[in-house]
C-alpha cells in the first residue's frame, strides 16, 4: 500500500458517509418545506407552520446553556422506537377535555425557531416536549379545586360547564399561576421548607437554580413572582428565568397536524 | 581520520536523540493531560453525585449537573484525551519515522495555548456561557483556537512522516496518519454543522450532526491513536512481531470504512431521515469487527511472551485497553440495536458507553503508552511498581463499575422502567438511584488511581525517577534478574569500574 493509495482510500471511505450521513441530509432538511393543509381533508388551505420567536427563542438558548437537556428529553418517538406516545401527557392527552385525543409523535416542525432540537441526553427527569400542556391540565385542576373551595359555580345557566379560561377568569388573582409554579420549582425543586410540599415534588432530583433569581427590596405588596423572602429581601426571577419559563410554558408538541401527517388509525378529517 | 561506528550504536544514538528532542513537549502533554483527567473526574463525581443527592454542593450554580456534566466531558476529551493523543502521536511518529523533532519549542508553546483554551473553555461552561452541546461545549471562539492549535502541533508529526528514514511504513504509522487526517475533518464538520450554520440548518439536523461528531471523534481520532499505540508497544515489549500483519491492515480498513457511518442511531425515532439512523445502528454493530481484529492480534502477540505480559506495566495496560475496545464495541453494538434502543436511547446507557470507551479502552491504551514512553524521554525509570499496580487495579475496578454496573445493568433497568408507561416518572428516578451511586463509586476509584498516576508522573517530570539500568516491572527483582542488579546508575557504574580494575 502506497501513501497515495492510502489517502485515496481514506478520502473515499470517509467522504461517502460524510456526504450521505451529514452533508446531504443537512442541506435537504435545511430547506424543508412546510406541508400544506388539504382543502378536502383539513378544510383549510394554508401552510402548517409552527412558530417560535422572541423571548421563547431566547429561552431555548438558556435551556441549552444550562444543560437542561442532560436530564430532560423533548421527543415523542413513534411506536417502533418506544412507548412514549402511550404515556399520558408525554405525546399529548388521550382524553383532552376540549380537543379529544391529542396524542401524536414529534415532527420536524415542532422545533421551529430553535437553534438546536433539544431532544435530550437522557430521561433522568420527565420528558418536557408537552410540558406546557401538562401544566395547563394541572392549572385547570387546581383552578377547579380553588373555585369549589370559594363556592364558585362551575356550571353555567345553560347547564354547560365553564371552560378553563372562564374558571380562571372567575378566580381572578386566585387563579393558578403557571409561571410562579415553574419559578418555585427552579428555585427550590423539592419545596423543602414549604408547607405546600407535595408528594409529587419529593422525588425530584432536579437542581436548585439560584442563578435564575436575584434579591430585591421587600416593600409594598411585594412582587407577584417572588418565590421566597430571604433576609427581608424578595427573591425574584431575572431575565434568563423569565425567558426560560416562557419557553417551558410554550412547550406544546401536540398541536393538530395536517391530515397527511397523521399516523393514527382513526385519524380525523377537518380537525374533528 | 574517519571513524566507524556500528549500526546498533548509531541506532541507539538516534533513538536517544529523538527522545531528547521530544522530552519537553511530550512530557508537558502527558502531565497536563493527567491533571485534566483528575479535574474531569472531580467534575464527573460532582455531576454523578447530584443525580442521587441533588442538594450536594447546591451552594453555587456552577456545580449544577447541567454545567458540570459538559465541563466534565470537555475536560476529559480536550484536556486529557487530546493531549495524551498528541504526546503519543508525536513520539511514535518520530520514533517510527526515525526523525528528531526540530521544533519542540513551537509544539510546547502550542501546548500551552491548548491548555489555556481548555481552562478558559471549562470556566465558561461552569459559568453558564457554554454552548450546551456535549463534546463541543466550549464557546465557538475557543473551539476554533483549539483547531488552529491542533494544526500547529499535528503538522510536525506529518513532517516527521514526510521526511522519514527507511522505506517500510509500520501499521502504527498508518493509524496515526489516519488519525491526523480525520481529526480536522471531523472537528471542522462538527463546527460547521453545529455552530456556524446555526439558524440556517434544521434544528434536528444540528442535533444529529452533534451525535455524528461524538461518534466520529471517538472512532476516528481516539481509536486509531490507541490502536497505533497498542500495535507499537505489544511487539516492542514482547520482542515478537505482530501476530498477523494482514489482520492489522484488515482491522484498519474495517474501522475506516465502518466508523464514519456510526453515531446517528441516537436520533432514532426523531424526524431525521430514518434510513440514516438505521444505517448508524448497523455500523455500531459492525464496529465489533475492527475490535476483534485488534484483540486477536494483541492477545496472540502478547501471549507469545507470557513473562513480559505478566511483568510489563505498559503491556498490561495495553492488553487491558485492547480488551476494553472489545467490551466498548460489543456494548455499543448491543445498546444500538434498534430493538434495544427503545430502552437505551434515553437511559444512562449512552453516557456510560462513552465513559467505557474513553476510560476503559482509550485511556488504558494511553496509560500503557505513557508507562512505556516516559522512562525513555526522561532517562529515568518509574519509581514504584506498587503505585503502577495500584493504578492498574483501581482503574479496572472503576471502569468495571461504569461498564458493567452503570452502563449495562443500569442502562437497561433505567430504560425498562421508562418504557413502563403505566408507571409514574418517579419510578425511573428510584430505579436509577443504586446505579447512580455505582457510577460515583466507579469515579472515586478512578480518581484515586489518577491521583497516584499524576503524582508518579510529576516525580518523573521532575526527573526524580530511578536511575536504574532496568525497567520498573510488576515483580520484585533480585540480583538474579536478567537485567542485572537494581540500584542507582552511578553506583552501578562505579561498581563495574571497580570490578574491572580488580
Amino acid at each position: 500500500m502506497t501513501v497515495k493509495t492510502f489517502f485515496y482510500g481514506l478520502i473515499a471511505s470517509f467522504g461517502l458517509p460524510w456526504l450521505v450521513m451529514l452533508a446531504v441530509p443537512f442541506s435537504t432538511m435545511r430547506s424543508l418545506e412546510a406541508p400544506q393543509y388539504d382543502e378536502v381533508n383539513d378544510e383549510r388551505t394554508d401552510l402548517y407552520q409552527a412558530k417560535r420567536s422572541g423571548r421563547i427563542a431566547v429561552g431555548s438558548l438558556v435551556y441549552g446553556q444550562e444543560g437542561c437537556a442532560m436530564c430532560h428529553s423533548q421527543v415523542t418517538r413513534p411506536t417502533y422506537a418506544g412507548q412514549d406516545v402511550f404515556r399520558e401527557g408525554q405525546g399529548g392527552s388521550k382524553k383532552d377535555g376540549e380537543r379529544g385525543d391529542t396524542r401524536r409523535i414529534t415532527n420536524a416542525w415542532d422545533f421551529a425557531g430553535e437553534e438546536r432540537a433539544h431532544i435530550g441526553e437522557s430521561r433522568i427527569g420527565p420528558d418536557l416536549g408537552n410540558f406546557g400542556n401538562r401544566l395547563e391540565v394541572l392549572a385547570a385542576k387546581e383552578n377547579v379545586k380553588a373555585a369549589e373551595a370559594m363556592g364558585i359555580k362551575l356550571i353555567k345557566e345553560d347547564k354547560s360547564p365553564l371552560t378553563r379560561q372562564e374558571v380562571a377568569a372567575a378566580l381572578g388573582d386566585k387563579a393558578f399561576d403557571k409561571e410562579l409554579y415553574i419559578y418555585k420549582h427552579l428555585y427550590n425543586p423539592r419545596n423543602e421548607g414549604f408547607e405546600e410540599r407535595g408528594r409529587e415534588k419529593e422525588w425530584s432530583v432536579c437542581q436548585s437554580n439560584a442563578q435564575f433569581f436575584k434579591k430585591v427590596g421587600d416593600f409594598g405588596q411585594g412582587a407577584k413572582n417572588a418565590v421566597a423572602i430571604v433576609c427581608d429581601q424578595q427573591v425574584v426571577p431575572n431575565d434568563s428565568a423569565r425567558a426560560l419559563v416562557s419557553y417551558l410554558i410554550n412547550l406544546k408538541k401536540d398541536g393538530a397536524v395536517p391530515y397527511s401527517m397523521q399516523y393514527a388509525k382513526d385519524k380525523k378529517k377537518g380537525g374533528k | 581520520m574517519a571513524t566507524t561506528t556500528s549500526p546498533i550504536i548509531e541506532d541507539t544514538q538516534l533513538r536517544a536523540d529523538i527522545d531528547r528532542s521530544l522530552r519537553h513537549p511530550v512530557m508537558f502533554f502527558f502531565s497536563s493531560g493527567a491533571a485534566w483527567l483528575a479535574v474531569s473526574l472531580v467534575l464527573g463525581i460532582i455531576a454523578s453525585a447530584k443525580t442521587h443527592s441533588p442538594d450536594f454542593l447546591s451552594c453555587c450554580a456552577c456545580f449544577n449537573v447541567g454545567r458540570t456534566m459538559p465541563a466534565h466531558m470537555s475536560t476529559l476529551i480536550y484536556g486529557w484525551g487530546a493531549q495524551a493523543a498528541f504526546g503519543v502521536i508525536l513520539w511514535l511518529m518520530s520514533r517510527l519515522s526515525r526523525q528528531e523533532c526540530k521544533k519542540s519549542g513551537v509544539i510546547l508553546a502550542a501546548g500551552h495555548v491548548w491548555n489555556a483554551m481548555v481552562g478558559i473553555g471549562t470556566l465558561c461552561v461552569l459559568a453558564g456561557a457554554g454552548t450546551g452541546v456535549v463534546w463541543m461545549a466550549f464557546p465557538k471562539a475557543i473551539m476554533i483556537t483549539l483547531l488552529v492549535t491542533y494544526f500547529i502541533i499535528g503538522i510536525w508529526a506529518v513532517i516527521a512522516f514526510r521526511v522519514r528514514r527507511g522505506g517500510h511504513i509500520y501499521i502504527s504509522q498508518w493509524y496515526l496518519l489516519a488519525a491526523l487526517f480525520w481529526f480536522p475533518w471531523v472537528l471542522i464538520s462538527g463546527l460547521v454543522f453545529t455552530q456556524f450554520y446555526l439558524g440556517d440548518g434544521h434544528p434536528l439536523m444540528v442535533t444529529a450532526s452533534t451525535a455524528w461528531f461524538r461518534s466520529a471523534f471517538m472512532f476516528l481520532f481516539f481509536t486509531p491513536v490507541a490502536v497505533a499505540s497498542a500495535y507499537y508497544i505489544t511487539p516492542k515489549v514482547t520482542g515478537r512481531p505482530v501476530y498477523s500483519y494482514s489482520l492489522a491492515i484488515f482491522g484498519f480498513w474495517a474501522l475506516a470504512i465502518v466508523g464514519p457511518w456510526a453515531g446517528m442511531q441516537r436520533m432514532m425515532g426523531t424526524s431525521v431521515t430514518s434510513f440514516i439512523t438505521f444505517l448508524s445502528a448497523g455500523a455500531a454493530v459492525l464496529l465489533i469487527i475492527p475490535a476483534v481484529a485488534l484483540v486477536v492480534n494483541i492477545i496472540k502477540t502478547a501471549t507469545s511472551n507470557k513473562e513480559a505480559m505478566a511483568h510489563s506495566p505498559s503491556l498490561r495496560f495495553t492488553v487491558a485497553g485492547s480488551l476494553g475496545m472489545l467490551v466498548f464495541t460489543v456494548l455499543g453494538g448491543l445498546i444500538s440495536l434498534p430493538g434495544a434502543l427503545q430502552f437505551t436511547q434515553f437511559s444512562t446507557a449512552q453516557y456510560g458507553l462513552e465513559l467505557t470507551g474513553l476510560l476503559g479502552f482509550y485511556s488504558m491504551c494511553m496509560f500503557g503508552a505513557i508507562y512505556f514512553i516516559v522512562p525513555r524521554i526522561t532517562n529515568r525509570e518509574w519509581i514504584s511498581a506498587g503505585m503502577i499496580g495500584q493504578h492498574f487495579w483501581l482503574t479496572i475496578y472503576g471502569v468495571s463499575f461504569i461498564a458493567v454496573f452503570y452502563t449495562l445493568l443500569g442502562g437497561f433497568m433505567h430504560g425498562y422502567t421508562l418504557e413502563q408507561v403505566a408507571e409514574p416518572v418517579e419510578a425511573s428516578v428510584g430505579r436509577l438511584y443504586p446505579y447512580a451511586i455505582g457510577l460515583t463509586t466507579g469515579f472515586i476509584f478512578l480518581l484515586i488511581a489518577t491521583f497516584m498516576f499524576c503524582v508518579h508522573l510529576l516525580l518523573m517530570w521532575l526527573r526524580l525517577g530511578r536511575r536504574s539500568n532496568h525497567p520498573t516491572l510488576l515483580v520484585g527483582h533480585g540480583h538474579s534478574s536478567p537485567h542485572g542488579p537494581e540500584g542507582d546508575l552511578d553506583k552501578l557504574e562505579s561498581m563495574d569500574s571497580n570490578a574491572s580494575a580488580h
